[in-house]
C-alpha cells in the first residue's frame, strides 16, 4: 500500500466533502430520493471513506474493503500481528451505520458462551423458561468485532458459525433474528484444523495487515492525533433504508460475459495452484462486486473490479500477491509490454528493408535471380583472390528495384500499419476505460489504478513506437534505389572524330 | 505458486490472429511476414498447413490453400508434385523448413521479374522454374547421399548445400561412389564392422525411455505436534459435582429453591457466593502446534534409465605402397563402412591412416559436411607410404588412456607387412588386459603375418582382394593354423616368451657351463 496518507490537507479534503454531501442532501429532499440517491450515494460514501481513513497510515485498502464488505453484508477478517490498528478499523466501521449497536470481545480458550451471547435470564428461569439475556451482546449487535477469533473453543465457534452465516441465534425455545450487518474478526495466525477452516471460509474478505513500512513511519508518528478522531456526522451515516436500496440497485447490476469468462479462467488457475475457493464464496464474490458497482452508480461490473479479487480469494499475503500478479497480467497492466507477435512482424519488415538496401548485384546470377543460400556466403565465396574481402564498388552494383516490387512491399507495410492502428485503438479505449474507472472508483486503491495506468501508458507508447518504425520502413521502401526507366528513345550517337583521320 | 502468468487480455484478439506464427520455425518468419504475395494471415495459415502436410508426406490440393492466389498456387502445387517433394520432406523438419523458405523466396521474386519486363504469366513461370531447378538438383544430391551413407547427413545439405554441391561433383566423390558399390560385394566385411562394439551404461540419463517411479523429494513440512489441555466448564464430560454459579449446570435440587417464596433468597445468595451445587463439566482440547521439520516426500516422477553408450570406432588403415590396387580399394571400403556404421550407432569414428614413420594422418569422420569432405578427400587419394604400425598404435594407446575413449574398438585394415616393436606390443597387450580393448584385423593379403597376428585378436581375411583391383587371381592364404604349424616359435605368445632366453643370459649360462633345464632358475628368462 503505497504512500502515507494522513496529513493536514486530508483533514481539509474530508471536511469539504462532508460539506458537499450535506449540501446535496439539503438540495435534494427525500421526495425524489431515487435520483438523488444515485447521484449522492457515491459522494457520501467517498466522504465516509475519507473520514474513516483519517489519521490512519497505509490502511487505505483495508478501510475500503472492510466498508465494502459491510455494505454487502459480508464479514471481514484481519490477519496480522498485534498493534496494527486492527481493532481501530473495526471500531471506526460501526460509526458509519446509523443506530448501529457495536459489540466487541476478546476471545480466549477459556471464554464461555455467556461472554458472547449473554447470561441466562433468571427472571425467565423463575418462569420456567431457559433463555439468555442477549441485550447488548452479540445477537443484538449490528457491527461486531471479535478479536482472536480462532482462539475460541469449538463450542463457541460452532454457535458463531450459525450466527455469522444465517444471522439467527437459538435462544431457548425460539430462534432470534440478529440485526448483524457485518462481523469483523482479527487473528494473529490462521490455524489449520477443520472447524477453523470452516470458520475461516465465512469471512469473505481477508485482509493481511502488516506493520507500517519505513516510508510511512514518519507519518505514523505524526498521526498520533488519532485519539481525537471524530466519527462521520449524522448526515453521512447510513441507515437500513440506504442499505436496502443499495442491495436493490446491486441486484440490477449486470455481470458481462467477458467478466464471467475471466472468472472461469481464474477458477481453473486456482485448481492448478491449489487455492480452494468454494462455490458459495464465488457467489458471494460476485455479489460483493455487484454492490461495489452499484455503490459507484455503474450499471455493470467492470473488468477492473477483478483487481479486488486477491483479498476475496487467496487466504494469505503471498498467495494474494500471486493472484494479484495473475490478474494484472491477464488484464495487461502488470508491466509495460509490446505485443510479441506484432513486434515480430514489424521487426521482419525492418530486417527486410535492411537486407534490400544492402543487397548487391554480385549476389545475383546472370538471370537477375538472387543466389539462394541459407547461410552467409559472402565471406567464403570470392574470386579465389581474396576478392570477397576487398571493398566492392558499392554504388554501381547496388541492387535496384522496380515499381511493382516497391508497391508490393508498401502494400504489405500499409496493411501492417492498419493492423497497428487497430492495436492503438484498442489500447486507447482501454486507457480511457481505466481512467473513467479510476475517477469514480471508491474501492480500489488509487495506487493500484495509477500503476495500472502508467503501465498502460507505457504499452501505448510501445505501440506508437511500432507504428513509427513501420512508417519509417514504409518510407524506406519508397526510397529504395530505382531501376532506371527505359524511356524508349534511342540514345544520340556519340560524336567522335572520324576514325579515318588517324 | 510459480504458475506461469497468463497472456494479456489486452490485444488478445489481434495477437490471436497471428498465432500461427508460433508454430513456424524462426527461419520462416522473415519470408513469411514480408512476402509480396497475398496478405498476412492466409499466408501464415497456408505455410503452417503446407508444413504439416509435407511432414506427413502428402500435399493437399492447391485449390484448398488459403495462400498464394490461385494461379500461383496451382503452378506451385504442380511443381511440388513433379518433384515429389512430399516424399523427401516426410518427417524431416529441417528440410521441410528449407523447402518452405525456398518457396517464399522464389515467389517473392515474381514482382522483380515483372519489374524487369516479364508479363504476369511469364514472371510466375520464371519463379516456379527457378524453384524447380533448385530442388531438382538438390533432390538428386539427397538421393546420392542417402545411397552412400544410408541417410541424409546430420547438418547438410540443407544449410550448407552450396559447399556440398562442389564436393558432390568432385573426382573424390566418384571414388566414394565406386567404393560404396564395392561394399555391396563384401557383405561379410560389413557384418563384422557392424558387430564391433562394447557397451556400458553411461552416466547420462536416457531421455528417450523414462519409467515413472516414486521419486523422493526433500521437503520442509509443518509437522503438527498435539498436546491435550484440560478446559474447565467446557461441555464435554461430566466428572462430578462441585460448587459454582453456573445456572445451566446446577442440580435440580437447587432449582427447587427458586419455587419457594422465601428460599428464593437462599438461591440468590448461593449464586452470588458461587456455591450452587452443579455438575462439574470439563473437556480436553487438543492443541496443535506446528514444527518445521525436514521430510522426504514421495512423488511419482519420471526417472531416466541409463543410456547405453558405445565407445568410438578407431580405424587404422595401412596406406603403404604395398597396398596399391585391390587391397587399397578394400581398405577404403573398410573406412567408409566404419564411418557409416559408426554414424548409424551414434558413435564417433576416428581414422588413423598410417604409412611411413612420420606419415600418420588422423581424421574424425562424422556424417556431416566436414566429415564427408574429409572422407571424400581421403578416398580420392592413392596409397604410397611405407609401413610403420608402431606410430598409430602408440597414438591409439595414448588415446585409450583418455577416459572418453576407454570403450573404443580398434579396427586395423592392412596387408600385414609390418611388425610392432616388443615394447609397443607389450603396451598393447596391457591395454587389452586392463581396458578390455579388442582389436579386429582385416587382412588384405595372401598370407597372414606375424606382425598382424601379434596385434589383432581376430582376423578377417579378405581372400579375393585382387578382384577389386586389376588382376583376378585367387590365392590360397596362410592361416594362423599354418603359421603355428610351420613356425611355432615365431608367435609371441606367453609360452614362447617364457621359453625365450635373451642373448646376454644365454651367453652367461654358456660361460657357466649350464644347460637348459638346470635347476638355477634365476638365471633363466629375461634379465
Amino acid at each position: 500500500m503505497p504512500g502515507a496518507d494522513a496529513s493536514a490537507s486530508d483533514f481539509n479534503v474530508a471536511r469539504a466533502r462532508c460539506r458537499q454531501a450535506r449540501f446535496l442532501l439539503n438540495h435534494f429532499p427525500p421526495e425524489n430520493y431515487n435520483l438523488t440517491m444515485q447521484i449522492n450515494r457515491a459522494a457520501r460514501l467517498r466522504a465516509i471513506i475519507d473520514a474513516l481513513e483519517l489519521g490512519l497510515v497505509e490502511r487505505r485498502q483495508s478501510v475500503r474493503l472492510c466498508l465494502l464488505a459491510a455494505l454487502a453484508g459480508e464479514h471481514t477478517l484481519f490477519i496480522g500481528p498485534p498493534g496494527t490498528a486492527k481493532s481501530e478499523l473495526a471500531r471506526r466501521l460501526h460509526t458509519v451505520f446509523r443506530d448501529a449497536r457495536y459489540f466487541e470481545r476478546l476471545l480466549t480458550r477459556f471464554s464461555v458462551p455467556e461472554e458472547l451471547f449473554g447470561p441466562l435470564s433468571i427472571k425467565a428461569l423463575e418462569e420456567d423458561r431457559y433463555e439468555r439475556h442477549t441485550d447488548g451482546f452479540l445477537p443484538d449487535a449490528s457491527i461486531a468485532f471479535i478479536d482472536e477469533v480462532f482462539k475460541a473453543n469449538s463450542a463457541i465457534l460452532n454457535a458463531l458459525l450459525t450466527l455469522l452465516n444465517e444471522r439467527e441465534f437459538d435462544n431457548g425455545a425460539g430462534r432470534q433474528r440478529c440485526p448483524l450487518i457485518s462481523a469483523v474478526g482479527a487473528t494473529n495466525v490462521v490455524p489449520e484444523d477443520e472447524i477453523a477452516e470452516a470458520f475461516f471460509d465465512r469471512f469473505l474478505v481477508r485482509l493481511p495487515v502488516a506493520a507500517v513500512s519505513s516510508e510511512g513511519f514518519g507519518a505514523l508518528l505524526e498521526a498520533g492525533r488519532a485519539r481525537d478522531w471524530t466519527p462521520p456526522g449524522p448526515e453521512l451515516t447510513l441507515n437500513g433504508d440506504d442499505l436496502a436500496r443499495l442491495a436493490a440497485d446491486a441486484a440490477a447490476v449486470e455481470v458481462p460475459a467477458d467478466f464471467v469468462a475471466v472468472l472461469a479462467e481464474l477458477r481453473q488457475h486456482f485448481a492448478a495452484v491449489t487455492i480452494h475457493v468454494s462455490d458459495r464464496r464465488w457467489v458471494k464474490i460476485v455479489w460483493l462486486l455487484r454492490i461495489a458497482a452499484a455503490s459507484e452508480g455503474r450499471p455493470a461490473v467492470a473488468l477492473w473490479d477483478l483487481l479486488l479479487l486477491p483479498w476475496l480469494t487467496a487466504p494469505d499475503a503471498p498467495r494474494q500477491a500471486a493472484v494479484a500478479d495473475w490478474l494484472a497480467a491477464r488484464l495487461g497492466v502488470r508491466e509495460a509490454f509490446s505485443p510479441a507477435r506484432l513486434t515480430r512482424v514489424v521487426d521482419a519488415f525492418v530486417a527486410q528493408l535492411d537486407a534490400e538496401l544492402k543487397a548487391n548485384d554480385l549476389d545475383y546470377d546472370e538471370s537477375g535471380r538472387l543466389k539462394f543460400s541459407a547461410t552467409e556466403l559472402a565471406g567464403e565465396i570470392g574470386d579465389a583472390k581474396g576478392g570477397a574481402a576487398a571493398p566492392r564498388m558499392t554504388y554501381s552494383r547496388r541492387r535496384r528495384y522496380g515499381d511493382s516490387h516497391i508497391s508490393a512491399r508498401v502494400r504489405q507495410v500499409d496493411s501492417l500499419l492498419e493492423r497497428i492502428a487497430g492495436y492503438a485503438r484498442e489500447i486507447a479505449r482501454q486507457r480511457e476505460n481505466l481512467a473513467a474507472y479510476a475517477q469514480q472508483s471508491l474501492w480500489l486503491n488509487e495506487g493500484l489504478t495509477a500503476r495500472a495506468g502508467i503501465n498502460l501508458a507505457a504499452t501505448a507508447a510501445a505501440i506508437d513506437e511500432l507504428a513509427a518504425r513501420a512508417s519509417e520502413t514504409r518510407a524506406g521502401f519508397l526510397a529504395l534505389p530505382r531501376l532506371e526507366r527505359d524511356n524508349g528513345k534511342v540514345p544520340e550517337p556519340v560524336a567522335h572524330e572520324s576514325l579515318d583521320a588517324a | 505458486m510459480s504458475a506461469a502468468l497468463p497472456a494479456s487480455l489486452l490485444f488478445e484478439s489481434g495477437e490471436r490472429r497471428l498465432a500461427t506464427l508460433d508454430d513456424l520455425a524462426r527461419s520462416l518468419w522473415l519470408g513469411g511476414l514480408t512476402n509480396s504475395q497475398g496478405s498476412l494471415e492466409p499466408r501464415l495459415a497456408a505455410l503452417a498447413g503446407l508444413r504439416r502436410d509435407l511432414l506427413a508426406g502428402a500435399t493437399a490440393a492447391p485449390e484448398t490453400w488459403p495462400w498464394p492466389p490461385s494461379p500461383v498456387a496451382r503452378a506451385l502445387g504442380d511443381a511440388l508434385a513433379r518433384l515429389d517433394m512430399a516424399r523427401y520432406c516426410s518427417s524431416k523438419e529441417e528440410l521441410t523448413d528449407t523447402v518452405l523458405m525456398s518457396i517464399l523466396f522464389h515467389l517473392d521474386f515474381i514482382v522483380d521479374y515483372r519489374d524487369r519486363g516479364a508479363g504476369e504469366a511469364d514472371a510466375l513461370r520464371m519463379a516456379i522454374e527457378a524453384f524447380e531447378k533448385d530442388w531438382q538438383q538438390h533432390c538428386g544430391e539427397i538421393d546420392e547421399l542417402v545411397e552412400v551413407f544410408g541417410m541424409v547427413p546430420d547438418d547438410c545439405p540443407h544449410s550448407r548445400w552450396d559447399q556440398m554441391r562442389g564436393l558432390l561433383q568432385s573426382a573424390g566423390w566418384q571414388e566414394v561412389l565406386r567404393i560404396r558399390r564395392l561394399l555391396e560385394r563384401l557383405p561379410e566385411l560389413s557384418k563384422i564392422i557392424r558387430g564391433l562394439g562394447r557397451s556400458r551404461p553411461s552416466e547420462e540419463p536416457d531421455t528417450a525411455s523414462q519409467a515413472i517411479v516414486e521419486v523422493m523429494d526433500k521437503a520442509i513440512a509443518q509437522r503438527p505436534e498435539t498436546r491435550t489441555v484440560r478446559v474447565p466448564d467446557m461441555p464435554g464430560e461430566t466428572r462430578g459435582i462441585h460448587r459454582s454459579d453456573r445456572i445451566a449446570r446446577m442440580l435440580p435440587a437447587e432449582a427447587m429453591l427458586l419455587g419457594h417464596p422465601r428460599l428464593r433468597l437462599v438461591w440468590h445468595a448461593r449464586r452470588a457466593e458461587r456455591t450452587l451445587l452443579s455438575y462439574e463439566d470439563d473437556d480436553r482440547m487438543t492443541e496443535v502446534r506446528l514444527h518445521q521439520s525436514l521430510v522426504s516426500q514421495p512423488r511419482p516422477g519420471p526417472q531416466a534409465g541409463k543410456r547405453l553408450e558405445l565407445g568410438p570406432i578407431l580405424v587404422c588403415v595401412d596406406t603403404s605402397g604395398s597396398m596399391q590396387g585391390g587391397a587399397e580399394a578394400v581398405a577404403k571400403a573398410v573406412v567408409l563402412e566404419a564411418m557409416r556404421s559408426a554414424h548409424a550407432q551414434q558413435r564417433s569414428c576416428h581414422v588413423f591412416a598410417f604409412g611411413g614413420p612420420e606419415e600418420l594422418v588422423e581424421m574424425e569422420l562424422g556424417v556431416d559436411s566436414a566429415g564427408i569432405e574429409r572422407v571424400t578427400n581421403f578416398l580420392g587419394q592413392g596409397f604410397r607410404g611405407g609401413t610403420d604400425i608402431c606410430g598409430p598404435l602408440e597414438r591409439v594407446i595414448a588415446k585409450l588412456e583418455d577416459r572418453r575413449w576407454q570403450l573404443a574398438d580398434l579396427l586395423i585394415a592392412t596387408d600385414g607387412e609390418f611388425g610392432a616393436t616388443p615394447e609397443v606390443a607389450a603396451r598393447l597387450a596391457a591395454v587389452k588386459r586392463e581396458l578390455g580393448l579388442r582389436v579386429q584385423g582385416v587382412l588384405i593379403a595372401d598370407r597372414e603375418t606375424v606382425g598382424l597376428l601379434e596385434v589383432a585378436d581376430s582376423i578377417y581375411p579378405v581372400r579375393d582382394w585382387r578382384r577389386y583391383g586389376g588382376s583376378n587371381v585367387d590365392s590360397p592364404i596362410h592361416s594362423e593354423r599354418l603359421t603355428a604349424l610351420y613356425f611355432p616359435g615365431a608367435l609371441r605368445n606367453a609360452a614362447n616368451q617364457e621359453g625365450t632366453v635373451s642373448g646376454t643370459s644365454a651367453s652367461a649360462a654358456l660361460r657357466d657351463g649350464r644347460h637348459r633345464g638346470d635347476p638355477a632358475g634365476d638365471e633363466k628368462g629375461e634379465p
